[in-house]
């Protein structure tokens, strides 16, 4: 059997006409509904485990729970033990780091160990006694909507009509351990979980990497400024009000993975500029990534409609899939890297590299669940000014970390798990006589096990590029397309003349590509959202 | 394209409906109408018809709705009933006896005879006819998975089999397309 013979096959048998169902028909079907609809028992019983949130989160929320728990507990430990200025006094280190009050934006500096985040709740004991309610009111809504975003509390039933009785109990009801908290205890969470839905980054363990605006040069930054200002106003008054606003009219009312549009905080984070290597060689950024923005999108474009611009991260795009690069024969981590020209580059010098993060297997005798293999994980790019004029990173804007902040330690930049793969897209203009070194990809991390802080390096070559488009391989074609699926669904100026019918076929032959792979049925449904976007565009 | 949240949704408008609220099973059509219409265009190729069928599909979910047992979601449940309303609709010409309509939803159809396929509103479409003539339980993959837009994990927990049994059953399905399309053309 010829495999060419089975890829046409699937690519036929994926290829769209959609037709619009006849006008009328929903009408129709609905007056034919009878009066009695008897459904089994064991049907609401078994649809509970849809409640469930997927299992590959199950570790960030025990850690997060865990986390929220234990800020809780230490905050009505200091408010019920010690009085509050003594406190503050005990804890100068601390406060420095964090000090912050969690309505105002993270301060640039390092960010402390991680018993830091419950130094806002100690400041904010010296505030006057209604402030400090209006702040646990406040901290429950964003913990609830939080909770709610990251999957483990249900969202308000989204029946759009009053009258409907609620969902039965067992659908409605969270799991024991966060409704059953006081509510001095769910402040004690409050920056954590607000941070995490606005980063879009399910799980508290992760946390927000604290922004790098810090010595950047002015002029050619503007625009990661912006994306770091405005990311770091996810503690600001506006966050809350997006968070409780209804849900955007270009939405139905279904949940898109696992939330409520209206629960789901877009905040722009921008696009990022190309940079001139000559003023700045150096991208640094955390691996702390998640994937909820593609599925958001994923929702909204099934639905038939684009989705807010805002609400599409491309990293976390880029993430949802992997690209097939291989966990480290030994060591913590293999580093992958690889680039070729695309059709959707600015000109004929313009490349797209690949860079990919593989976090070693652990085997199934010594794996507990989900296991941490590092912690502070954070990458950086050194671009070879001799070889690359400019560069930019697709995505990641509010994974920024400050170049001289790579080698702090103290930088809280996400965990890890054992076979965990992050990637990382950037465009460079090669110089025309462009030789040897393109870039340099740096991991640093601290070793779960040990504690050891290590460091590992990979080259990335001219020699090493692919020479056209054709030549690279199917995951490098998945990942560009995917890149410039969420370049073109946000808006970015640099997919402003991406030629849409040319990324569908494009799409279409890179799924007929990978119809043998563990993750054809992904790919068959990228094609469909490139297809929805495209038609959705047109209009 | 859908995902668990789809399960979510339904699991409350079912749960909803459980408690008698009617609006719920609206709800539920219009969730679900436009992919169980798009899965029955693309196997019968003809709009007006699958219209037809889609309201016939609803009729006959409505009717066997208490024989729905929640191991797959809804809409995976629905797009099987459609796919037999439309085998049914094949050998209706036929059929000297009606079948009994009521347990067309949970009863598996055998295939339609080349004969059947080729003779009825399928003809033209060489890729269609091809999958018609699969198997059964190859067919239904096929079917599923790429007209219905179903995910592989929704159709092994639909057909109570482990999605590696899909994924081979998909792998087999396109070989034996790829042949019989090979063999059309070669004729």
């Amino acid at each position: 059997m010829n495999p060419l013979n089975t890829r046409e096959i699937a690519r036929r048998l994926a290829a769209r006409d959609d037709v619009e169902p006849p006008e009328g028909l929903l009408e129709k079907i609905k007056s034919e509904i009878p009066a009695a609809l008897p459904v089994a028992p064991k049907v609401v019983e078994r649809m509970e485990r849809f409640e469930r949130p997927p299992r590959r989160r199950v570790w960030l929320m025990a850690a997060s729970v865990a986390a929220a728990l234990g800020g809780g507990v230490l905050a009505l430990h200091v408010m019920r033990t010690a009085p509050a200025p003594e406190m503050v006094m005990q804890e100068p280190a601390r406060e420095e780091k964090a000090g912050a009050p969690a309505s105002e934006p993270v301060p640039q500096g390092p960010a402390g160990a991680p018993e830091a985040k419950a130094a806002p709740l100690i400041q904010a004991q010296d505030q006057e006694k209604d402030e400090e309610t209006r702040a646990l009111t406040d901290a429950k809504e964003k913990k609830d909507a939080g909770l709610r975003a990251l999957g483990y509390a249900s969202a308000p039933p989204a029946l759009p009509e009053p009258a409907a009785p609620p969902p039965a109990p067992q659908l409605a009801q969270p799991p024991p351990a966060a409704p059953a908290m006081p509510l001095e205890v769910q402040s004690g969470v409050e920056g954590r979980v607000e941070g995490g839905v606005a980063g879009g980054v399910a799980g508290g363990v992760i946390g927000g990497v604290p922004g790098g605006v810090v010595g950047r040069n002015e002029a050619q930054k503007q625009t990661r400024q912006r994306a770091n200002s405005l990311d770091l106003r996810r503690d600001a008054p506006a966050a809350k009000t997006a968070a409780a606003a209804p849900s955007p009219s270009t939405g139905g009312t279904a949940e898109p993975n696992d939330q409520a549009y209206g629960d789901v905080f877009f905040e722009s984070a921008g696009v990022n500029p190309f940079i001139d290597s000559e003023d700045d060689r150096l991208s640094t950024f955390g691996l702390d990534v998640d994937t909820g923005s593609y599925t958001v999108a994923r929702r909204y474009l099934r639905d038939g409609h684009l989705p807010p611009s805002d609400a599409v991260r491309a990293e976390e795009f880029v993430n949802f899939f992997s690209y097939g690069d291989e966990p480290p024969a030994r060591g913590d981590f293999a580093l992958h890297a690889e680039g070729a020209p695309t059709p959707f580059a600015a000109g004929p010098q313009y490349r797209l590299l690949r860079f990919n993060v593989r976090g070693r297997e652990v085997t199934a005798e010594n794996r507990q669940p989900l296991q941490t293999i590092a912690k502070d994980a954070k990458v950086q790019v050194d671009f070879n000014p001799a070889a690359v004029s400019r560069w930019r990173l697709i995505g990641y804007e509010n994974r920024d970390i400050a170049d001289q902040k790579f080698r702090d330690d103290t930088v809280d930049a996400g965990e890890i798990g054992a076979g965990h793969s992050v990637t990382a897209l950037y465009e460079v203009k090669l110089k025309p006589e462009a030789a040897g070194k393109i870039a340099t990809l740096h991991l640093r991390f601290r070793a779960a096990d040990t504690g050891e802080i290590r460091e590992t390096v990979r080259d990335l070559r001219v020699s090493e590029l692919a020479p056209s488009w054709e030549a690279a391989s199917p995951g490098f074609h998945l990942a560009a397309l995917v890149g410039e699926l969420a370049e073109v669904l946000r808006g970015s100026y640099w997919a402003k003349d991406v030629n849409l019918d040319d990324l569908v076929s494009r799409a279409r032959h890179t799924a007929s590509e990978m119809v043998d792979s563990k993750r054809a049925v992904d790919v068959l449904d990228f094609v469909r959202m490139v297809e929805a976007t495209a038609r959705l565009k047109k209009r | 394209l859908r995902d668990r949240s789809d399960g979510r949704e339904e699991g409350r408008l079912l749960a909803a409906l459980a408690a008698g609220d009617r609006e719920a099973a609206e709800r539920l059509v219009e969730r679900t109408y436009r992919i169980v219409f798009a899965l029955l265009r693309r196997l019968c190729g003809e709009p007006d018809l699958a219209a037809d069928l889609t309201q016939e599909t609803y009729r006959k979910a409505w009717d066997s709705l208490s024989g729905f047992d929640g191991r797959a979601q809804f809409s995976t449940w629905l797009c099987r009933i459609a796919y037999n309303t439309f085998l049914n609709h094949l050998r209706r010409p036929r059929r000297l006896v009606p079948l009994e309509e009521k347990h067309e939803a949970t009863v598996a159809d055998p295939a339609p005879s080349a004969d059947e396929a080729f003779g009825l509103a399928v003809a033209g479409d060489r890729l269609r006819r091809a999958v018609l003539a699969l198997p059964d339980d190859l067919r239904f993959t096929v079917t599923a998975l790429f007209w219905g837009d179903l995910p592989v994990r929704e159709i092994a927990l639909h057909e109570g089999v482990t999605t590696v049994a899909i994924r081979k059953r998909l792998k087999r399905a396109l070989a034996a397309l790829a042949a019989a399309l090979e063999e059309e053309e070669a004729r």
